[in-house]
């Protein structure tokens, strides 16, 4: 008896196996190597770093901060060895049943091995995951310039970001959060600490070369030859002297973020024990702010549905973006000048390195995902990412969100000018708590009938 | 069919070790979906012996988290094999028919490499014997329930069809039906591990096996559709048939609940249908729950098909003696 | 009949294709994949690591900080000069103006053009170059931190000031002349700033910190809105004029000064060190870093006359 139908799912059953020998051999680089930091190369080719210089920079931060399974920290930084060896490395578990390897578990997948905010899903995620690395955080009680506290990442792995990909893990043990808390600030020094090597890097002066006897080697005009420093705090201790005062710096940037907590006013906080009227009068101040003084409309839209200016970046996509748009700009003049033809010796040497150069940027290029919008919060869905409570909201509209469009209406140091007065921002709070419960087809007209069940 | 059948009483026994072993497989390969959607893999370093200790003797019960997950899937892959033995010796005694009796010992040896699969992936600590292991898993499922199908009494007293020309057509369907829900599982097993993978062609593998599982999808869709219409229409295998349909319409929802849970929802749909109002909690009971089930649903949308093709080939009398010796005889060194 | 038959048969074929592509992606990623992939950049190597992670963890009296750079002359001198284009003056392209201001900020109905790159036709004169002195080892009385503060206008959706540069303690007015709302926000390494200005409103900014290149101002609300900023430690900046003139007055005099020069229009983003290679800048040293060193004699009176040609400003 002849089945060719069997015959023929024999094949299929053959190029199944082929396949998932394939996905084995593919993915089976995994073992071969450790995951390691990598390197933020939209920075390095942005900055202009010259390419020798980045494996450099890469033991440096090797040095300074280890690798994901062997973390590493400096005493300057501060941070707690214990939490980083709990929340680093692959996942397991103890005999006692303590986790390890936290990060790997729960973060990895979106922020990626780097805290890059690529990991292997990201490309699918709205908005993208969090890039650790420029230590902005959005949602945070901080002034806008200011790092955020241990507590404001705290209450972001505890309530997560409604709207988005990022879950509560207030299911973990506390000491599993904190770890995790503790290894994203990790992730974020270290990512600071890399935008700082190349300000080393940009600072290095050209050094002579000298010759076996210590004397410098001249060129026929008498002057020292010059050659590249390199990049290496082990030999060069000033060098040392800098990375470290870096450092310094930007610790003081963590270390001073309690000290940076809005706070506001005692006697302006909206009490609990308001009456409907209260709160519905409070809410219409809010609204001719919105519409006025504020300006909220201008982004959030006359209609609050988020649909105002939209065509903006926030931080994170706006690198990308303007990256995009250079190699455009690049490979442009590049065409134009080929078009041109009659180049001269110096253009035409020009025009090879101006195509060395567009050849990098494209491969750091093919690596990034599609620049995103930054769009505006649609106010009348109740969702607040940044938490609902009022004290949330008003952080937002005191400060603005850091790293996005949203300007704040507070002071943006404490003793300077607000846009607003406090009371006036207390308003705008009850303002847009009140917009999920007014009918979005009369935005201008209606008023909040629902109020007290909001408060 | 009516060769030596009448002439021995067939036994019920390996046909009822047969169930129970498929009874105990399938949740072996849900918790097995739990231990993936945990992560709890490597909750142990060690296999065989769990944190040291033998693991039939390891206090699971004391165990949490992780480990109670994990240690599950070990005392119940434990479980299927000795079932697989007993089938094995079962079928040994009791049953006359020797493609029957080699697949009995194909069970057994598929149980012990499934095993040493998923041993191995602990004590390497390799994620992708972990995703091998998870798509062997459900075709050791498909063995037993092979083992189910043809041990019955139906089986045994089968009735050719006399209109051959539509069932035919249904069986290559079932065939094609069952291959594509594999195939959809391996994708599904690379789209489940590679985002815990650390290489850096991950996020690729991972892109890759969401655009498959979402065109395989829709491919499953509409097959299983056509199978379901033809088996209701030409009276053949109606219950299964539409078992089948119904286990696929779930599977949609539960697929995309899995994503939304997991991932929240993409850019398009948010612009389409809004922000979702909830926030996902990491490791919490509908995550598993969703998740895990659509692991186990896609096994048996598998099962389903398979059964559909094994059943309707039987009726078709395609050369039944000869049909695992096609399949199992070629490549088969164990046994 | 015949559709079952063809679906079936289109289904076989493009299983086949599937898998075949499956497989074929997966080979390319198994080659691609598993070579380090160059656009990551490299990792670090364990050996060079052990031995910085030495220099770092021992103790740090290795050397003694010299931190700023030491006084040695005396007296003081001035640098002045002009910046002059090579080559054709640049069109300056409108802003791309939209949403429901356009109205407003329209000049006689037309978008405003660009800043990017200013040249004065009749001097040729580049305006909006950035020069400052990198470390000063004395400051001058004139040059010291004051209250003076800067206004920082903006109108019909223009900052008026392109490039504010600012000696650190000075507050910036932050101004709104439009009749409608703006926001600026300022990104730097070390002063973010991001607040709404309404309407006909000034706000004040005060950097706490010198920047150690011009960081970009932006209008989240109207984002073709550009400027730049510069806090410095001390008064020793200037920014060209539409002629393209500089002058730095009262620069410590008997010291090796090192300026560093920066345009908007060089480099990716966010402007750029401006790199001369002509014979008067071959003679300053001008560096790849768009810097150069000069020693003034007491009450010397330097004038610089640079030709930038087209090419350093990516033209």
């Amino acid at each position: 008896m002849n089945y060719p139908t069997l015959n023929k799912l024999e094949a299929f059953t053959k190029l199944q196996g082929l396949c998932v020998l394939a996905v084995v051999l593919a993915a089976g680089c995994d073992t071969a190597e450790p995951p390691a930091f990598r390197l933020n190369m939209v920075e390095a080719v942005v900055r202009e770093t010259p390419p020798e210089y980045s494996q450099e920079i890469s033991d440096v931060l090797g040095a300074m901060f280890g690798t994901p399974d062997q973390p590493y920290a400096l005493a300057e930084t501060g941070l707690d060895q214990a939490k980083l060896d709990m929340a680093a490395g692959p996942a397991w578990s103890d005999k006692k049943g303590t986790n390890f390897g936290l990060y790997r578990k729960h973060c990895v997948h979106c922020h990626g091995v780097t805290g890059d905010g690529r990991g292997p899903t990201a490309r699918f995620l709205n908005p993208y995951p969090r890039d650790y690395r420029p230590a902005v955080y959005k949602f945070k009680s901080t002034l806008n310039a200011a790092r955020p506290t241990d507590a404001d990442l705290h209450r972001v792995l505890m309530n997560g970001v409604p709207g988005t990909a990022m879950p509560s893990f207030s299911l973990l043990p506390g000491s599993e959060v904190e770890a995790l808390v503790e290894y994203v600030k990790y992730l974020s020094i270290r990512g600071q600490m890399e935008s700082a090597l190349h300000m080393v890097v940009y600072e290095l002066e050209e050094e002579e070369v000298v010759d076996e006897n210590g004397e410098p080697r001249r060129d026929e005009a008498g002057e020292p030859l010059l050659q590249r420093t390199p990049l290496n705090p082990a030999t060069y201790p000033e060098q040392r002297e800098e990375i470290l005062s870096y450092l310094e710096e930007l610790m003081e940037g963590w270390n001073t973020a309690n000290e940076q907590i809005i706070v506001p006013a005692e006697d302006q906080i909206p009490g609990d024990d308001r009456l409907p009227e209260e709160v519905l009068a409070s809410a219409e101040a809010g609204r001719k702010l919105f519409y006025g003084k504020a300006d909220c409309k201008k982004c959030h839209g006359p209609t609050a549905l988020g649909d105002g200016q939209q065509t903006d970046y926030d931080n994170w996509n706006k690198v990308h973006h303007e990256f995009l748009v250079e190699i455009g700009r690049k490979s442009e003049s590049i065409v134009k000048r080929v078009g041109d033809g009659e180049l001269d010796k110096a253009a035409e040497q020009q025009l090879i390195n101006d195509r060395v150069e567009l050849a990098r940027w494209q491969g750091v290029a093919a690596t990034l995902y599609k620049p995103r919008n930054a769009i505006p919060r649609n106010l009348r869905q109740g969702i607040y990412r940044g938490g609902r409570r009022r004290i949330d909201i008003f952080h937002r509209v005191f400060t603005g969100i850091a790293g996005t469009p949203m300007p704040g209406s507070g002071p943006a140091s404490p003793g300077a000018k607000g846009t607003l007065t406090e009371a006036q921002m207390w308003n705008l709070v009850d303002y847009v708590l009140s917009l999920p419960y007014e009918p979005p087809s009369q935005p201008l007209k209606a008023l909040p009938v629902n109020v007290d069940e909001v408060l | 069919m009516t060769r030596n059948n009448e002439k021995i009483r067939p036994s019920p026994w390996p046909h009822r070790w047969a169930w129970l072993l498929a009874c105990a497989t399938f949740p072996l390969i849900w918790v097995g979906g739990l231990v993936t959607t945990n992560d709890a893999g490597m909750a142990f370093r060690d296999w065989l012996t769990s944190d040291g200790t033998f693991f039939l003797f390891y206090d699971w019960l004391s165990a949490a988290g992780d480990k109670f997950v994990e240690h599950g899937h070990r005392l119940l892959g434990a479980l299927a094999g000795f079932l697989s033995l007993g089938l094995a010796i079962v079928t040994w005694r009791c049953e006359s028919r020797g493609w029957v009796r080699q697949l009995s010992l194909l069970v057994l040896a598929s149980v012990v490499l499934q095993a040493v699969l998923g041993g191995m992936r602990v004590v390497l600590d390799e994620r992708v014997l972990a995703l091998i292991h998870g798509c062997t898993g459900p075709l050791f499922f498909l063995l037993c329930v092979m083992m189910v199908v043809v041990t019955s009494r139906w089986w045994k007293s089968g009735v050719t069809l006399a209109e051959k020309g539509p069932a035919a057509k249904v069986f290559r369907l079932a065939v094609l039906c069952t291959g594509l829900a594999y195939l959809q599982l391996v994708v599904g097993a690379a789209l489940r591990h590679s985002p815990r993978m650390t290489h850096e062609s991950a996020g690729g593998v991972f892109q890759l096996a969401v655009y498959f599982h979402l065109v395989l999808a829709a491919l499953i869709v509409a097959y299983v559709f056509l199978l379901a219409w033809k088996c209701f229409r030409h009276r053949l295998q109606r219950v299964t048939g539409l078992a089948l349909l119904a286990l696929v319409a779930m599977q949609i929802c539960l697929g995309l609940g899995s994503w939304l849970v997991k991932y929240g929802m993409p850019s398009w749909a948010t612009r389409l249908l809004g922000e979702r109002t909830f926030v996902n909690h990491a490791d919490d009971g509908l995550q598993a729950a969703l998740v895990t089930s659509h692991v186990a649903t896609g096994s048996l949308i598998l099962a389903a098909s398979l059964v559909i093709a094994l059943r309707v080939a039987r009726q078709l009398d395609y050369g039944l003696a000869k049909l695992p010796q096609v399949r199992f005889g070629q490549g088969e060194t164990v046994s | 009949m015949n559709t079952h038959i063809i679906l079936t048969c289109s289904g076989l074929l493009v299983r086949c294709r599937l898998s075949a592509a499956f497989l074929s992606v997966v080979c390319f990623l198994m080659v691609t994949g598993c070579q380090r992939a160059e656009e990551l950049g490299p990792v670090a190597e364990p050996a060079s690591v052990a031995e910085i992670r030495q220099a770092f963890s021992s103790g740090a009296d290795a050397l003694a900080s010299d931190g700023a750079a030491i006084a040695t002359g005396t007296g003081w001198a001035t640098l002045r000069g002009q910046f002059v284009y090579d080559g054709t003056p640049p069109q300056m392209k409108p802003y791309d103006v939209r949403g429901e201001d356009r109205a407003k900020c329209s000049r006689a109905g037309k978008a405003p053009l660009q800043e990017t790159l200013l040249v004065d036709p009749e001097t040729m004169g580049i305006a909006n170059v950035v020069i400052f002195i990198r470390d000063a080892a004395r400051v001058h009385e004139s040059a010291q931190p004051n209250d003076e503060s800067i206004v920082f206008d903006q109108k019909e959706c223009v900052f008026l000031t392109h490039v504010a540069a600012m000696t650190v303690g000075q507050t910036l007015e932050i101004k709104n002349s439009d009749p409608m709302g703006h926001n600026t926000k300022i990104e730097g390494r070390k002063n973010v700033f991001n607040q709404s200005v309404p309407a006909n409103e000034t706000l004040v900014f005060s950097p706490q910190k010198e920047e150690p290149v011009p960081v970009s101002v932006a209008c989240s609300i109207h984002p073709w809105m550009a400027a730049y900023f510069l806090p410095r430690a001390n008064g020793y900046h200037a920014v060209t004029g539409a002629d393209g003139s500089f002058e730095i007055a009262n620069v410590p005099a008997g010291e090796v000064l090192e300026f560093q020069v920066w345009h908007e229009s060089v480099g990716a983003r966010d402007g750029g060190p401006l790199v001369l290679e002509t014979p008067e800048a071959k003679s300053l040293k001008w560096s790849r870093k768009g810097r150069f060193k000069i020693r003034l004699e007491e009450n010397e009176e330097k004038v610089l006359n640079l030709t930038v040609p087209a090419s350093a400003l990516g033209g």
